[in-house]
């Protein structure tokens, strides 16, 4: 090799160390964040500390995976705001003056007002509330549901991400679970992605890595999002939508592909309820039944009936071959008009050039979104969370575009959120070993309850509330309303977490959870296709405990001690002991072994051979009894969800008499540097990201004499955060975002989620987080 | 504004006055080398050598003093000994070797002179070895590539604050000393006082040459711009104009006192005077010189 | 090990900017805080994740900027103590045992902040040494930078920096071998090296 005369080489230097070696031990961990990836990590262990996360490998390489958090963990298990030990509350609520118990204390202090509440005012009196903190087996929101049940206590259900995937769910079959979409890597086989609204690159690094693998393979991908997003930078079209006018643009490419006949004819026949015949009086699909007058003792006896174009009559559903999909016809005196025909009509009122307005995208842009999803396929739509009030029919859209076109359930074609997860274990008697026994409240229904003391109808007074594996005051709506309204009706909270945080405040117990790699795991899927046991790499810090060893302590106070008399390993042996496990290689002794046991294929492919979920088995893009998410006794205008119609979000739109006061559309924007609001305080993110910042367009800036660098208040009637100002052309003008995850005290004050709002849906139950408005002014002075 | 100037005196004061205190040195010297050789035509050998000797004898100890004021730019100085290991490619080890030189030198010429023997020859060495480590100073700077450092003006600036450093503090000497001297005296030092304006007026016009260049443009989106360092010496750049600006002024009123004191100097006789003007030279030198470390700032975070 | 010549290649139609690579290096070699020894810069705006234009007609892109390992490298010629050295293999290395600390090396780079200066004595947010124990210790009054992680390539590893990545934008290898990863991508890919009319002649190439 040719050198620079005068540059003088030397072979090695300074290679060894001065250094004591250690002895290092190496663990085969997970990360079981709520981002669905699940990498699989070693954690290296020196002198009883974690001291560095590595990325091991899947027996597939191309799930090899790791990011910038995962690479993070040595410095969120010694965090500086870590949990050390259980304390109580010495002064006001909220004040954050703590006192040091010990765990007999804490167990006692709890076991003692569960008890009392029960058996005062019904066991009822007693909630527990958890969401996504961790995402493991043993320890995550799972083992709380097994103690919730055993003590007929109530559960809160997250209220999160349920608008679109509900809509989906809904067509699929699959109702209000995240299990909808393929194995997020079988978008490598895609010849068209559609990003919707996902902020993919920082949120999910790894499924943005399939999209890679399909774009070098001359895949379109094309971005939907109103934010110039890192995707929309890589994409080959980015698509900038009106904020909330989602569904409008999702129907409008369903009437392109109905007009220019682009759908697939044998397609939604065979697998769609397309072809079923819907009752104008009733609404509901013709069956048999309504024919005979002779109710079978099942539904699923009664036949759909379909139009036979050859005898020009009704007929059961397998009794004619190829029904007719569209028309109005008489039936028994009955008027009925195919599913198709309705969906027809109905969407004909999207046409691109009707939309293009309410979208703010071109109408030409729609037609080529709709031609280029419906003929360039497998196509596959990868979504964000759709986060308007409005979002439930996103969600219903995106069922008819896979209805229309038959992209679902084949290699490279799929829509939806990916949750396949305890598809081959035994959950139930995990989940409810004496049955379902909880009442469960959305949380954003929950101040209805707390305020009237009513659900469904009947008393239901709450006097104590257990948090776990989630921080509700930072991430879940008008946290103004959570800390003023919610906490302080509810007599006793205790917050189980490992780090501080904005909820742990409001505690009157905090207990110390210990951190993922300081218990044994057990964990499946779903953004992968194994199952894998984590190890326990380090003794717990400080005085900390797994959740399933808390659950042992208060179970046993409760007199419940029985159900949780099991090691982690017999719950683990319990979970797999299946026919299904065992078809799948998945064995005890193979999993404490390798670690890592494949139980399905790589790129696997959901509702295989389209078996759906749904009554029909079908694909219900005509829902005929569209029922709410959660039965909270309160019945919906079913005529409004038969088929999806666009209504504008409930605040963020023009029509609102508040957009006069607060012009712009306020998001909350989930950056990589966390998880919600996990690894908030961790210092070398915080070296990079060190402050949060609301990011406005140029011209909005300009029209209110604000600078890069200015303290800014971002504020509407509920709320505020003062905040520094950055200006930046990705966000659209008449948009502001602030970044998900601070805490209250890393805000100059405020904070980011006091101008969210708690609108209740009745559908769908869900937290709005986008569909807010705001306005922003310079704060003078700083 | 002016918190940034302290920041960066506090981080760049070692190397700010080490360039000075060399080129005061070697200024100094060299200037009364030539002196002396000029004056022994006229008033004899033992009377120029007593009337130059006291300046030339006082630019060890400032050398010394730049020395070791340069020892607390180094994160370790224990290690400084090392610092001319690299003297083949390393300008800064050709610095370093040249002023050990040059003290060295005039340490021999020094206990030399004392013993009487005054060699022409060792003082011309000395007289080199200065110059050199005040070429070898500036072609650091100039190696680096960096905006405002890589341009001729850092070997201009260099060695016309040397040369004016030189008259200035040779003429304070000769003037607030020789009384013997008074018939020769404006003669030898009003030719000198002019040229250092002239040289002020040469630097001034670099400056002038010079300032437009660290102008950052911002409409170029260029890899390159985006990972050079140049963009941002150039944000340096607005605390570099305004030090330059004000060191030159204050150099320039300083030698046209100077300079005015030696044609009037019959009228007003004062050496404080003349001293004054000579600190306000050097108080022109030391923001001239801070303007020209400012641009490296980003570097030594 | 004469005839190796390690070369980093990444990939910037890849690249999105998500820092593992960043946090990788951190973990890796125990960089004390503040010291970053591989950034994510935006290529687009001013400020972080910024695009460039006027909406809708935006672009932005990210590009990582470590030492270039020059083989050309002004910051071996400008160090007087030959504490910054040219390895056989292409390494530029950094010796913290006889570095003066006089920054010579990082003015005379023309790369922005691929060196940081301990001016104080490194602190570190835990008490204890995290990632690679081979990783040399830091010390007060020298300077650092990437090392390639040679203390790994020693040990028949890669960087820590390059399996990490998320999108596989980054590879690592020996340019001599023409059947290594990364001589396959030079051969197969356009790509630019930084400044190049500095004739600085990096071993980071960057596909474009």
């Amino acid at each position: 090799m040719m050198l620079n005369k005068g540059l003088r080489e030397r072979k090695s230097g300074n290679t060894e160390s001065s250094q004591k070696v250690l002895d290092e031990k190496i663990f085969s961990c997970m990360c079981v964040g709520n981002c669905q990836s699940r990498c699989r990590l070693f954690v290296h262990v020196r002198d009883g500390k974690a001291v560095k996360t590595s990325m091991a490998p899947f027996p597939d390489p191309r799930y090899n995976r790791v990011c910038l958090r995962g690479l993070s963990h040595v410095q969120r298990i010694y965090d500086p705001n870590r949990i050390k030990y259980p304390m109580k509350r010495v002064g006001a609520r909220g004040e954050g003056k703590w006192e040091r118990i010990s765990w007999d204390e804490a167990i006692d202090t709890i076991v003692t007002k569960f008890k009392a509440y029960q058996e005062e005012f019904g066991p009822q009196s007693v909630a527990f509330s958890t969401v996504s903190g961790n995402m493991a087996m043993l320890n995550g929101m799972y083992s709380s549901f097994r103690l919730a049940n055993l003590m007929h206590a109530t559960q809160t259900d997250y209220s999160l991400d349920m608008a679109d995937t509900f809509g989906l769910g809904r067509v699929i079959g699959s109702g209000g679970v995240f299990n909808q979409s393929n194995d997020p890597a079988d978008l490598a086989n895609a010849k068209t992605i559609i990003v919707w609204a996902a902020n993919i690159t920082d949120s999910h690094p790894h499924a943005w890595h399939s999209v890679v693998e399909a774009q070098k393979k001359g895949a379109k991908v094309v971005v939907v999002d109103p934010r110039f997003t890192t995707a929309a930078a890589k994409a080959d079209q980015w698509i900038s939508i009106r904020p909330g006018a989602d569904p409008a643009l999702a129907m409008s490419m369903a009437e392109v592909i109905i007009s220019e006949k682009l759908y697939d004819p044998s397609y939604m026949l065979d697998h769609t309820v397309a072809p079923f015949l819907v009752r104008a009086d009733t609404k509901r699909f013709l069956r048999h039944s309504d024919l005979t007058g002779v109710k079978p003792e099942k539904k699923t006896l009664d036949p759909y009936m379909v139009w036979d174009s050859d005898t020009n009559e009704a007929k059961p559903l397998d009794q004619v071959k190829t029904p007719s999909l569209e028309g109005t016809f008489t039936v028994s005196g009955i008027t009925v008009t195919t599913a198709f025909s309705l969906l027809k009509g109905e969407m004909s009122q999207y046409t691109p050039e009707s939309v293009a307005g309410i979208c703010e995208v071109k109408a030409e842009d729609i037609r080529l979104l709709a031609r280029l999803y419906a003929t360039n396929t497998p196509s596959s739509i990868y979504p964000g969370f759709i986060q308007y009030n409005n979002g439930l029919q996103t969600g219903h859209a995106w069922g008819i575009l896979a209805s229309l076109t038959g992209n679902i359930a084949k290699q490279g074609a799929s829509v939806g959120h990916c949750g396949l997860s305890g598809y081959n274990l035994n959950m139930l008697p995990f989940l409810f070993p004496r049955g379902k026994n909880t009442a469960t409240i959305p949380w954003v229904y929950l101040k209805e309850v707390l305020k009237t003391g009513q659900f469904y109808g009947k008393p239901h007074p709450i006097k104590a509330m257990y948090f776990h594996g989630s921080n509700v005051v930072c991430n879940a709506s008008n946290q103004n309303e959570i800390i003023n309204t919610i906490l302080p009706a509810i007599e006793f909270i205790v917050v189980v977490d490992m780090i501080e945080t904005d909820t742990t405040r409001y505690a009157d117990i905090i207990l110390p959870a210990s951190h993922w790699f300081e218990r044994m795991e057990f964990v499946q899927g779903p953004d992968q296709p194994y199952t894998t046991l984590s190890e326990k790499a380090i003794e717990p810090a400080y005085e900390s405990k797994s959740d399933m060893d808390i659950y042992r302590l208060i179970s046993k106070g409760m007199g419940l001690g029985e159900f949780f008399d099991y090691t982690d390993e017999e719950f683990i042996k319990k979970l797999i002991d299946t026919d299904a496990a065992r078809a799948a290689g998945l064995t005890w002794e193979r999993l404490k072994e390798e670690k890592v046991i494949q139980t399905l294929p790589s790129c696997w492919v959901n509702w295989k051979g389209n078996k759906f979920p749904s009554p029909s088995g079908r694909l219900e893009f005509y829902l005929e009894n569209p029922q709410p998410r959660v039965d909270c006794g309160i019945e919906i205008d079913q005529s409004r969800e038969h088929l999806p119609i666009f209504t504008p979000p409930v605040e963020a739109w023009p029509d609102n008499p508040l957009w006069k006061k607060y012009p712009l559309v306020y998001h909350t924007v989930r950056h990589r540097w966390r998880l919600h609001s996990q690894w908030y305080s961790t210092p070398w993110l915080r070296e990079l990201d060190q402050e949060p910042v609301a990011r406005i367009n140029p011209r909005d800036a300009k029209a209110r004499g604000i600078k890069e660098g200015d303290i800014v208040e971002v504020y509407n009637d509920r709320g505020h955060v003062v905040i520094k100002a950055v200006l930046s052309e990705a966000q659209r003008p008449g948009i502001v975002t602030v970044p998900k995850g601070w805490q209250r005290d890393q805000f100059i004050a405020g904070s980011y989620q006091e101008l969210t709002h708690d609108h209740v849906n009745t559908s769908d139950y869900n937290q709005s987080f986008y569909d807010v408005l705001c306005n922003v002014r310079k704060v003078q002075g700083r | 504004m002016f918190g940034g100037y302290i920041i960066m005196i506090r981080k760049e004061w070692s190397l700010i006055v080490n360039s000075l205190m060399v080129q005061l040195a070697a200024g100094m010297y060299t200037c009364l080398a030539v002196y002396r050789v000029i004056l022994e035509q006229q008033i004899g050998r033992e009377a120029a050598i007593t009337l130059t000797d006291p300046g030339m004898v006082m630019a060890g100890p400032i050398l010394l003093f730049g020395m070791v004021a340069s020892l607390f730019h180094l994160g370790n100085p224990a290690r400084a000994y090392r610092s001319v290991t690299n003297i083949w490619t390393s300008w800064l080890s050709r610095e370093i070797f040249f002023t050990g030189v040059f003290f060295v030198l005039w340490f021999v010429t020094h206990v030399m002179g004392i013993n009487g023997h005054n060699h022409f020859l060792m003082t011309f060495l000395t007289v080199v070895a200065g110059l050199s480590a005040v070429v070898s100073m500036a072609s650091i700077y100039y190696s680096t590539g960096k905006p405002g450092w890589a341009s001729q003006n850092t070997y201009t600036d260099f060695l016309g604050t040397t040369v004016i450093f030189g008259i200035v503090s040779a003429t304070v000497i000769l003037y607030t000393r020789g009384a013997a001297l008074e018939y020769s005296k404006n003669g030898l030092l009003i030719a000198p006082a002019i040229l250092a304006v002239f040289i002020l007026l040469i630097r001034c016009m670099e400056q002038i040459n010079l300032m437009p260049s660290l102008t950052i443009d911002d409409n170029v989106l260029s890899l390159d711009n985006l990972v050079s360092a140049e963009p941002m010496a150039k944000k340096s750049a607005g605390m570099y104009k305004s030090l330059t600006l004000w060191g030159m002024t204050c150099s320039s009123i300083g030698i046209c006192l100077v300079l005015f004191m030696l044609i009037a100097g019959h009228l007003i006789r004062g050496g404080l005077i003349i001293i004054v003007s000579a600190l306000v030279v050097f108080m022109g030198e030391f923001l001239v010189r801070s303007g020209f470390y400012s641009l490296g700032q980003n570097e030594n975070k | 090990m004469a005839d190796k010549k390690y070369v980093m290649v990444i990939d910037l139609k890849l690249c999105i900017g998500c820092h593992t690579c960043a946090i990788a290096c951190k973990q890796g070699n125990n960089l004390p805080n503040e010291v970053w020894w591989n950034r994510v810069m935006t290529f687009g705006g001013p400020t972080m994740d910024t695009p460039h234009g006027v909406f809708p007609n935006l672009k932005m892109s990210f590009l990582t900027l470590n030492c270039q390992h020059c083989d050309d490298p002004p910051c071996v010629k400008a160090c007087p103590a030959e504490a910054t050295y040219k390895r056989e293999d292409g390494l530029v290395m950094q010796d913290y045992d006889t570095c003066l600390g006089c920054r010579m090396c990082i003015m005379a780079c023309p790369y922005n902040d691929v060196r940081t200066y301990n001016e104080n004595h490194p602190q570190y947010y835990l008490d204890f040494p995290v990632g690679d124990q081979s990783a040399k210790e830091q010390q007060k009054g020298t300077v650092s930078k990437c090392t390639f992680c040679y203390h790994r390539l020693d040990a028949g590893l890669s960087p820590n920096c390059i399996e990490v990545c998320p999108v596989r934008a980054r590879s690592f290898g020996d340019i001599a071998d023409s059947d290594s990863d990364v001589s396959k991508l030079l051969e197969a890919r356009t790509h630019t090296q930084l400044l190049a009319d500095k004739g600085t002649k990096p071993s980071v190439f960057y596909l474009i």
